[in-house]
């Protein structure tokens, strides 16, 4: 089975989280049938074949299928995903992917028969480009308005306000620092790691 | 017994969730009394809805047609037969 190209593997994403959502509300019957989707999906196969297959053939194959298709590159754009409570008047089903096709199409010029038979990562890497071009555009014309600036009364001078970035472009956390204790203020005796008690 | 498809193999995971045991042990025997101790104790019911979705056959036929330990040998068979621990392992995987 060849690897799926990006407007499957959209497709393939969109199956993986209703699966998600199907297996935290505990409805098995959804969970099996869009583990059969996925899997037509993916291989061009009916959804029959592994519906009727032994479970541990379906199981299998889910999993082989799902990590062919996996991304080989841990993209930042995906890093501190928020979800959006509030949904646009002018959403419509299938919308995120004309969203990438939008962003895509717009800066390349290409048309929607490329964008989807693109490899997975470098779909996913030009668009991170192009939503990173557009941000530092923003930022760069915020710098230039004067709402950019907050006057403070004690000091008498502007302050630069910069303009907020989505998530995925916030900084990493740093690991916390390692601090050395000197060994007379060590605990004494047998220490007992309560860390992984569950209460 | 034939191996179960999988909607099926969803809804015995479903039915024996609250019985499995963490891990097998390694002739499954214990693993096995775990899971019937279990529904004894907490749901007697699960015991017949999960070989009623085993074996494929329904209520009535099974109390006319067979006896207790025979029953009983269907339930451990359909265990076997649908590789329970593996069954129990992928529905925890799935988050189910």
């Amino acid at each position: 089975m060849p690897r799926a190209r990006l407007r499957t593997w959209f497709e393939l994403e969109r199956i993986r989280r209703k699966i998600k959502e199907a297996s935290e509300r505990g409805e098995a019957a959804t969970v099996s049938d869009l583990l059969c989707v996925y899997l037509s999906t993916a291989s061009g196969e009916s959804e029959d074949v592994f519906a009727s297959a032994p479970w541990y053939e379906t199981a299998i194959a889910f999993g082989l299928v799902s990590a062919l298709n996996m991304s080989t590159v841990n993209f930042p754009l995906f890093r501190n995903v928020a979800s959006i409570g509030k949904e646009v008047p002018w959403n419509y089903e299938g919308r995120d992917w004309y969203e990438w096709v939008h962003v895509l199409a717009l800066a390349y010029g290409w048309t929607l028969d490329v964008i989807s038979e693109l490899e997975i990562e470098d779909g996913i890497a030009l668009l991170q480009e192009v939503l990173t071009d557009e941000q530092l555009d923003r930022e760069w014309m915020w710098s230039m308005s004067e709402n950019a600036y907050e006057y403070i009364p004690s000091s008498k001078k502007n302050k630069f306000r910069p303009l907020p970035r989505p998530a995925w472009m916030l900084p990493l956390p740093s690991a916390p620092m390692s601090v050395k204790i000197r060994k007379d203020m060590l605990p004494v005796g047998k220490v007992i790691d309560l860390a992984n008690i569950v209460h | 017994m034939q191996t179960l498809c999988i909607s099926d193999a969803l809804d015995l995971y479903m039915i024996l969730k609250l019985h499995l045991p963490e891990k097998p042990d390694e002739s499954g025997i214990r693993y096995v009394k775990e899971i019937v101790d279990s529904m004894a104790e907490k749901n007697p019911q699960d015991y017949l809805d999960s070989i009623l979705l085993m074996t494929g056959m329904t209520e009535d036929e099974l109390e006319k047609g067979y006896s207790t330990i025979e029953i009983r040998d269907m339930f451990v068979d359909g265990l076997v037969t649908n590789q329970i621990a593996s069954l129990a392992e992928f529905g925890r995987t799935l988050k189910l």
